[in-house]
């Protein structure tokens, strides 16, 4: 009995050490960006080192941006968001997850570089390197913009699933899986500025190929 | 960029200077992070020199570091010294050898005229395999000051298999592993006001015992709107050192010059090299044990400070005013240079000394004040002229007065050794066109002597009686800037108190030609600068031709001819031939090849006069060397990659006499010389062990007397590192003997030793040596002794 008491707080402990890794670097912070550390507000500047469980926190006209230590994947925060995030360690890769409660988020994954999960207050959405863009509003109501690769989609409450594509958007409401091409106007000019770069040297324009299918070009400057 | 900036200092410079040439091959297999070890081989002239330095800089930095260099052995032909790892990383260093000669001169190679650029070292990659695990997460390429610099890598890939105390993380060639932050997986480094500029960051780490390093991040940070950081950088050391001395025989007389240093010493030494903006600050203090107020000075201390105007030195310094007014002397005192584009005026006042002998070779120290001024109108990069003046007055009360009082049998008062008075003006013009890479330039100076000033100056009533002349002037109003009286040497100035030195450089073709032109007077002295030959005329002509960047050939000729001003009843003409070749072909070895020829021969004045012709005695002297040599870093042995250098040296010496004019010249001597150098060091790549074995043979045979000497030295020394080099324990072996058919003398040399890092940049040495002499036709001579030497240094 001793040995297995032993055992399990051994776990916790090592859990407890887990859960105190470091996850993330915050690369980027523009405006009013809060992050909470066990319910405590942090003092943090750029290159601040993320833990599990931490919670970074956008007001009006702000931006915050930070990547995974496996160099994987980063993600952005626009304007008004609210985004805990967390990540574990599965085999010799790192499983990570985006938790967004509110506003608008980017995610760029590499492929090949462990899971990758946005969860929102009613849909979780399962990538393997993509980019793509998530949005929650006050509501908990969640759409997805893929920009590229695949974004796999489940209802929370119905575990229905679908798939997004490319160019695509995609929602579930009133349990029905609703995607459709992301029109031309489909990106606000945050968006825009802020999904490939911090400083905004990024132009993202939006057209349709010859099949008729949204696709961006992108320049930097 | 100018060619001629280029070519000559490429990767090796031959260079000649007051008689000794060597030679430097600049090592290909540079990496950071590692010393730098340089080899410098001392071609001809070697007994001239007494100490070198390896002066250095990180280039676009104006801080200058200065590491000494070791002879190998006792013929002091190859030279050793290191440039330290830690400005060894990214950026290229640049350096010259700073050779000290016995006469106290120091002089720079390649010299620092304008016409040649230092040496460059540029490091390779790191040490070890390149890893691209290392993932830059702060990958901003461009960020502004107000931001801060954030360095944050992921090593995620590797965080199991990685030494994680390993990991070292260098920013602008700085080791900045101890202010970031590594957890688990990640490293970051962070700048809060960070240096405006490009920035460039490295990792190094270990892999199951193996080096890995990342590749070379740079970042662009730009001007904030807050005030822009100025950075203050500063570098130096502090050092602590002791020699103990125990001989072995108590009724040994301890000549320095046969046994070296004998006597126990401690002194302690602090560098500093700070700079701040476009404030830079350099200072230097060393107390030792061995300071004598009746000797030359061993202490020194110095502060400087530079600006973009203004240079200004208090302490010891050696102020380069002109080759003929103020050059190269420790003037202890103060030295300020202010500049602007066009011109420049340069004042040092202080004390300098010089040393005095008496009749019964009792040695002292004059204390002299100095003082030197220049004014210098147009720009290095065009015409330029200036005036200069120096003055030396030794200070009568600074010696003791048992160094030059004397009685004589007659109870009168005597002086050993006099108070002497020396100004030097000079006018020197310089025209450089570097578009035509053409230099001209020329220096003449006269000077005026009193050898005497104790006895005060002359009054004017002595000096019109002395001279039957009225004087305009009143002597004593003169007293300040000159004591005259009847020890003036000579009394009135003439052409043989004067000076001149004339030179031309060019580069054409590939070829830099030196040609230059010096003629001193009989009766010029200058106590601020270095010995200068009188009444010699000297010309040198020299040629460096580079063909691509694998041959470098150096030729020379120069003639120098006493007796100007034809004073003497003869006339000696000393001329010079040298020839030196290098040849590098990447991946091959090096080759080298030397050729010295020195004939002297006297004439008499006038062969008519009887009076010459009866004192005259015809005397030749002649020497030929020649030398061969082959240096290859075997790099592709396994186990002990090595580093060899290969030398044979030949030659002949003869001195042909004649009683009189009339009479057939006859040889008094003729010898034949030759001798090998192997110098070989090896680095275990599978252990930590670095050894270094040299050895000589150098024979002289005497033709007439049928008698050989040989003088042999072998060296050897291995240094194991332990605990990644924080502890390295050596031990050396050395022995010089001397053999042949009139004396056989050994040295025998023994050290043990260890050199220890217990800290970041902190170095401990202790060396116990052990040193026996033995002459085997003459047991008294016999002795042995035992010296502990230990070294504290502390960077930072």
């Amino acid at each position: 009995m001793k040995k297995h008491i032993l055992i399990i707080v051994a776990i916790l402990f090592l859990s407890a050490l887990l859960c105190a890794d470091t996850v993330a670097v915050l690369s980027s912070t523009k405006g009013k960006v809060s992050l909470q550390r066990k319910d405590k507000n942090m003092k943090f500047k750029n290159g601040e080192l993320l833990k599990n469980e931490d919670v970074i926190r956008t007001g009006a006209e702000s931006f915050a941006a930070y990547k995974y230590v496996d160099a994987s994947s980063q993600v952005k925060l626009f304007a008004n968001s609210l985004v805990t995030i967390s990540a574990n360690k599965s085999g010799d890769k790192l499983a990570k997850k985006v938790k967004v409660d509110k506003g608008n988020v980017y995610s760029q994954i590499k492929s090949g570089t462990g899971p990758f999960v946005v969860q929102t207050p009613t849909t979780v959405a399962s990538v393997k390197g993509t980019e793509f863009l998530t949005r929650v509003g006050e509501n908990g109501e969640s759409e997805f913009v893929v920009i590229e690769g695949e974004v796999e989609l489940e209802d929370i409450e119905t575990g229905q699933t679908g798939t997004v594509g490319a160019g695509q958007t995609g929602s579930f409401s009133g349990g029905q899986f609703n995607v459709g091409d992301t029109p031309d106007d489909g990106f606000s000019d945050e968006e825009l500025g802020g999904m490939d770069s911090t400083d905004g040297n990024t132009l993202i324009i939006p057209y349709q190929d010859k099949n008729g299918e949204s696709k961006y070009i992108r320049i930097t400057y | 960029m100018k060619k001629l900036l280029l070519t000559p200092a490429f990767f090796l410079a031959v260079f000649m200077l007051f008689g000794a040439t060597a030679l430097h091959v600049v090592p290909k297999d540079i990496v950071p992070g590692k010393d730098a070890e340089l080899l410098l081989e001392i071609t001809s002239g070697e007994a001239d020199i007494s100490a070198i330095n390896i002066v250095y800089n990180v280039i676009e930095s104006s801080i200058s570091e200065k590491e000494p260099m070791r002879p190998e052995s006792e013929d002091k032909v190859y030279w050793r010294g290191i440039i330290p790892k830690k400005v060894m990383m990214a950026s290229a260093i640049e350096y010259r050898f700073e050779i000290t000669l016995k006469s106290g001169q120091s002089v720079m190679y390649p010299e620092e005229s304008g016409m040649t650029e230092p040496f460059v070292l540029r490091p390779m990659a790191p040490s070890g395999k390149l890893s691209r695990d290392f993932v830059l997460i702060s990958d901003e390429e461009i960020v502004s000051a107000d931001e801060g610099y954030v360095l944050a890598v992921s090593f995620f890939a590797i965080a199991d298999v990685i030494d994680s105390t390993s990991i070292k993380i260098y920013v602008d060639n700085s080791d900045v592993t101890s202010k970031a932050t590594i957890e688990g997986s990640i490293l970051l480094y962070r700048e809060t006001r960070p240096r405006v500029g490009l920035r460039s960051a490295i990792v190094t780490a270990k892999i199951k015992g193996e080096n890995v390093y990342s590749e070379t991040w740079t970042t662009q940070v730009t001007p904030g709107k807050l005030s822009s950081y100025i950075p203050f950088d500063y570098r130096g050391t502090i050092n602590f050192a002791a020699n103990i001395y125990d001989v072995k025989k108590d009724d040994l007389v301890l000549d320095s010059s046969l046994f070296g240093d004998n006597q126990q010493d401690y002194s302690t030494w602090a560098d500093l090299y700070a700079s701040y903006g476009p404030v830079d600050v350099e200072t230097h203090l060393l107390f030792s044990s061995l300071e004598n107020k009746n000797e030359q000075p061993v202490n020194r201390m110095m502060l400087g400070v530079m600006l973009p105007f203004i240079n200004a030195y208090w302490g010891d310094y050696s102020p380069n005013l002109s080759d003929f007014t103020l050059r190269g002397k420790n003037v202890r005192g103060i030295y300020v240079d202010l500049f602007a584009q066009y011109m420049k005026l340069i004042v040092s006042h202080g004390e300098a000394v010089r040393k005095t002998i008496d009749e019964d070779s009792m040695t002292g120290t004059f204390k002299q004040e100095s003082f030197g001024s220049r004014l210098q109108f147009g720009s290095d990069n065009g015409l330029r002229f200036a005036f200069n003046i120096s003055r030396h007055r030794d200070i009568i009360n600074s010696l003791d007065e048992a160094y030059y009082l004397r009685m004589n049998a007659a109870g009168d008062t005597t002086y050993a050794v006099t108070a002497k008075d020396n100004a030097v003006a000079s006018f020197d013009i310089r025209l450089n066109v570097p578009d035509q890479n053409v230099m001209f330039g020329a220096e003449v100076a006269g000077s005026l002597l009193n050898t005497n000033t104790i006895p005060g100056i002359l009054t004017d009533d002595e000096m019109e009686e002395y001279l039957g002349i009225e004087l305009p002037i009143t002597l004593e109003n003169l007293t300040d800037l000159f004591v005259i009286n009847k020890n003036m040497e000579p009394f009135i100035p003439s052409k043989s108190n004067v000076a001149l030195n004339a030179y031309a450089r060019m580069y054409i073709w590939n070829n830099l030609i030196n040609v230059q032109y010096s003629s001193v007077g009989s009766a010029f002295n200058s106590y601020g600068s270095f010995f200068q030959a009188n009444d010699t005329k000297t010309l040198s002509v020299s040629d460096q031709l580079t063909i691509g960047r694998f041959l470098m050939l150096y030729g020379g000729f120069s003639k120098t001819e006493d007796n100007i001003s034809k004073f003497n009843t003869e006339t000696n003409i000393y001329e010079n031939i040298f020839a030196q070749m290098v040849l590098r072909i990447p991946n091959l070895p090096y080759l080298k090849a030397s050729y010295f020829d020195n004939v002297g021969e006297n004439s008499p004045m006038d062969e008519d006069d009887p009076m010459t012709a009866a004192m005259f005695m015809p005397n030749h002297q002649k020497s030929r060397n020649m030398s061969f040599g082959l240096g290859y870093n075997f790099t592709m042995i396994p186990y002990v990659p090595s580093q060899l250098d290969l030398s044979y040296r030949l030659g002949n010496s003869s001195n042909e006499r004649a009683p009189s004019l009339d009479d057939d010249l006859e040889l008094i001597s003729d010898n034949k010389t030759n001798g090998i150098s192997v110098t070989m060091l090896n680095r275990f790549s599978i252990l930590p062990l670095k050894t270094h074995f040299s050895y000589s043979n150098y024979k002289v045979e005497n033709i007439l007397s049928d008698k050989t000497q040989t003088n042999n030295s072998f060296y050897a020394k291995a240094d194991y590192s332990l605990w990644e080099d924080r502890i390295i324990p050596f031990v050396s072996y050395r022995n010089n003997s001397l053999s042949g058919s009139t004396q056989k003398l050994a040295y025998n040399y023994f050290n043990a030793g260890i050199d220890c890092f217990p800290i970041k940049d902190l170095s401990i040495g202790l060396d116990v040596g052990s040193k026996s002499f033995t002459n085997a036709d003459d047991s008294d001579q016999n002795y042995s002794s035992t010296t502990l030497k230990f070294l504290v240094t502390q960077r930072f």
